[in-house]
């Protein structure tokens, strides 16, 4: 048999099986192209019947309110018939629930209505809030331009929080020609008037009043309204807000004079803002490592390595500090990187060994008396970026190039495959060991040491976990407002008051039972749960400063205005294309898409879907809503892990949030902010 | 003029097949299903070939089982299910590779010997071993290589398929035979 027949025979004999969850993987993509292929199948027979339905639904709908039909005056007659009839002698402002009309933004954020009679006019105060609107009387119009008299239905809603922003589901970003920017609110409010059902207007050149107090002194404020029918926000002013500063406290939309454009705030100055703004609300988290088998020990050892960072003896990687929260995937991938190179043996040219210098591949040593060559050209780039660079070893030795992570793999006696990781990607090199000891024994070796140094690695993140899981039972509360990674700052900061701090709760601890010691843990977890509970009722009670700071603000239309800083990220993200998955495996369309940073209590939000910001060094969560309103989550440890690894797509697989955020205070419960 | 009648049992796995293909095109995913865990080693043993590794294999056989799916339609009952599915994994490979690595074929128009069609002794190097040795052809070597090899296109129809000159059809044949004999010969030793 000559070579070629050889080879054809051996080929023809390998029979291998993908991996078990390729079936799943196609599975999903293949269903989507099913729901396309039966939809375009069965549209053709049924486009018939829908577009008679269609055309049923449209000559039997009533009439637009843009065209009201001339309704008569007599009270009763105003009254939809589900409605109860309000006599005229019964009070004129009553609180009898009007029925909202369809156009009226629905959403979980509390609504407070009233009737009176548009001839009276109305001073309408939202304790919750602590705001006033007040309509004069015989100001309203109809869309046809059409004086408006008897009862009509006042609607006003507040948005004080993040958690009612998420509630609500409002898009939380503008545009100018300057560009893009984030908002950063102070609390936005929504006026809506009807008449049976028909939207209400102001009448040209009058105002009505709205006396409105911020939930944070915001430097650069200005006041945006939102229009629907662009679904985003307008500009109206920088004056209104600033006025109150000036001594002129009214802000008359009439007469306003308005920068071309709103200011910009810095992200600098919008954390630090939000962050005054909470100080009164901080909580400590809930520790959960109490429902380990032995949280004493996870206790001791906290305090144990609290008493060693405090005192100097060890320090916490900048890899920690900067992520406390991660998980051990990111803290893989972060913290075990080094600086390796690929150095020539001599000058023979194919013979090379890799070096780290910053010492972190201590492992590497197994190699020391060690070289390698590569056989045959076989450098195998993974991304596309590293396939323009697929030149062989020998250019590498050409350019100052290296690599932050090396995986040296056993492929069966010499033979090997190098794995060097970097900013572009992966490359492998297919190599051979050349080496006076026997190759298993040096690579038994490097194995070895490799186990090790990651055992160590694992073992130092598990003591910091412990460090600061503990932590917060010993903290003051202004302590309590900081995020972990803050919180590390503070603690390098003030290394004396740590020392005497951790010494005594060593010398505590160490003179407590195992048992007594647990106790104390479960009432401070308790107490932990407690505070957290309180901080949500108070959610929902008014937040507002008191009436002296209020703005008053003389507006020409009703409907949703916001109080908001604009900013731009100081670092510039880069964004990459993402994919959402449930946890069954649906890809989902998402109607928005929105991230919240835990550092600086800042919600973004993003005109694209499939595009989000992808920046490694921040606490995110990212929040999806899909067309129905489902609504998902991507907790933050999640999106660290990700981010790690910059790639232009990125799959997420999020967790279905919607039935514990209901309600604004079932937001607060989530993401415990 | 005789008829050859099918034997009962071909019969009814026709209908089988007949029947599984029709629930495919249907949009069926259990058909599909069936369909993947029938074919996936076929299907697999072709994407290793063509790949430089495992992970690529099972990226490439995915995209095999999207073009096989979306083809099935066209397919006519004419030849074996199995050699057709081979055809559609050998273009959905192509494809995959154009696009993630663009196979670097070079026009070589050096003269190069008669291909050495000496006997070949027979060893016990096993399948996998061999395949890892294609793995590590480069690219277009492998590309062709497996194309002539192991799917008998001619170097024309090679040529035509990857949008390049005959001559460098031959070169790249005749240089990953080469180097796939010192691989085979260096393991041996």
């Amino acid at each position: 048999m000559n070579f070629e027949q050889y080879i054809r025979q051996q080929l023809q004999q390998l029979r291998s099986k993908p991996d078990a969850d390729a079936w799943e993987q196609l599975a999903r993509i293949q269903q989507r192209r099913n729901r396309w292929r039966k939809f375009k199948k069965y549209a053709f027979l049924t486009s018939p019947l829908v577009a008679a339905t269609l055309l049923l639904w449209w000559w039997w709908h009533p009439a637009s309110p843009s065209v009201p039909a001339a309704a008569p005056l007599a009270h009763e007659a105003y009254m939809p018939e589900a409605a109860p009839v309000l006599p005229v002698s019964e009070s004129r402002n009553s609180a009898t629930a009007a029925v909202q009309p369809p156009w009226l933004r629905h959403n979980s954020v509390p609504l407070s209505q009233q009737r009176f009679l548009a001839e009276d006019g109305i001073t309408f105060y939202d304790e919750a809030s602590n705001c006033t609107v007040s309509i004069p009387p015989n100001v309203l119009v109809n869309a046809g331009g059409q004086p408006v008299s008897g009862p009509v239905d006042f609607f006003f809603r507040t948005y004080r929080t993040v958690e009612d922003m998420l509630a609500a589901d409002i898009p939380m970003h503008y545009s100018d020609e300057r560009g893009d920017f984030f908002f950063n609110s102070g609390g936005m409010f929504d006026v809506a008037v009807s008449q049976n059902g028909a939207e209400v207007f102001m009448r040209p050149e009058t105002t009505y009043e709205v006396r409105f107090s911020p939930v944070k002194e915001l430097t650069n404020a200005s006041l945006f309204y939102y229009n629907e029918k662009e679904n985003g926000w307008d500009y109206v002013s920088d004056r209104a807000f600033s006025n109150q500063k000036e001594g002129n406290a009214v802000y008359d939309q009439l007469n306003d004079r308005p920068s071309a454009l709103p200011p910009v705030s810095t992200e600098q100055t919008v954390a630090k803002e939000n962050r005054a703004s909470i100080a009164s609300q901080c909580t400590p988290p809930v520790p959960v490592w109490v429902e380990e088998a032995q949280p004493e020990q996870v206790f001791t050892k906290g305090i144990q390595v609290g008493m060693e960072l405090a005192s100097g003896k060890r320090n916490i990687p900048q890899w920690f500090a900067r992520h406390p929260g991660a998980e051990d995937a990111f803290f893989s991938s972060v913290a075990d990187q080094g600086e390796v190179v690929i150095t020539k043996a001599n000058d023979l040219g194919i013979q090379f060994f890799p070096q780290d210098t910053r010492h972190n591949y201590t492992e590497l040593e197994a190699f020391s008396q060690c070289y390698f060559i590569q056989t045959g050209d076989s450098i195998t780039p993974y991304s596309e970026k590293e396939t323009s660079a697929s030149a062989s070893v020998l250019d590498i030795f050409k350019h100052t190039h290296s690599w932050k992570s090396i995986v040296i793999q056993p492929d069966g006696g010499p033979d090997c495959l190098i794995r060097l990781g970097g900013e572009d990607g992966v490359i492998r090199i297919h190599a051979r060991l050349v080496s006076k000891t026997p190759p298993e024994q040096v690579f038994n070796h490097y194995l070895k040491l490799r186990k090790e140094r990651l055992a160590q690695l694992q073992q130092e993140i598990d003591d910091l976990r412990k460090f600061i899981t503990v932590a917060p039972v010993f903290q003051e509360d202004k302590e309590w407002c900081m995020t972990p990674e803050e919180w590390i700052v503070y603690f390098n900061e003030h290394r004396a008051l740590m020392r005497t701090r951790y010494e005594q709760a060593a010398q505590n601890s160490n003179n407590s039972a195992p048992a007594v010691a647990r106790q104390q843990l479960e009432e401070w977890r308790k107490k932990a749960i407690q505070m957290r509970r309180d901080r949500a009722v108070q959610l929902a009670q008014t937040l507002a400063p008191s009436l002296q700071s209020a703005a008053v603000l003389r507006l020409m239309g009703f409907g949703l205005f916001n109080c908001d800083q604009i900013f731009r990220l100081e670092q510039k993200p880069v964004y990459a294309n993402v994919t959402f998955h449930s946890a069954s495996g649906q890809v989902l369309a998402p109607a928005s898409v929105k991230m919240i940073d835990y550092r600086t209590r800042m919600l973004l939000t993003f005109s694209g879907k499939s595009t989000i910001p992808v920046m490694p060094n921040r606490r995110m969560t990212v929040l999806v809503v899909d067309s129905k309103g489902k609504v998902y989550q991507l907790p933050e440890q999640e999106y660290a892990a990700q981010s790690v690894n910059i790639r232009e797509h990125i799959d997420f697989v999020v967790n279905d949030v919607t039935d514990r955020v209901r309600t604004p205070e079932g937001w607060a419960d989530l993401l415990q902010m | 003029m005789v008829t050859t009648l099918m034997p009962e049992k071909a019969i009814q796995m026709d209908n089988a097949l007949h029947q599984l293909i029709a629930d495919c095109n249907r949009g069926s995913l259990k058909a599909q299903r069936e369909i993947f865990f029938q074919y996936q080693e076929t299907v697999f043993s072709v994407c290793l070939r063509y790949s430089r590794d495992r992970p690529e294999a099972q990226d490439m056989l995915q995209e095999a089982f999207l073009f096989i799916y979306k083809d099935l339609s066209r397919y006519r009952f004419e030849g074996s299910f199995e050699g057709w599915i081979k055809k559609v994994t050998v273009r959905a490979a192509l494809q995959f590779l154009r696009r993630r690595n663009p196979l670097r074929l070079a026009d070589d128009l050096t003269e190069l010997p008669a291909q050495n069609a000496s006997s070949w002794p027979d060893t016990d190097l096993m399948s996998e071993a061999i395949l890892q040795l294609v793995q590590q052809l480069p690219a277009g070597y492998r590309t062709v290589f497996n194309m002539h090899c192991m799917e008998g296109w001619s170097y024309s129809e090679i040529a035509e398929a990857l949008s390049i000159s005959e001559s460098s059809v031959r070169s790249q044949y005749s240089r990953a035979c080469r180097q796939l004999r010192d691989s085979i010969e260096k393991h041996l030793l």
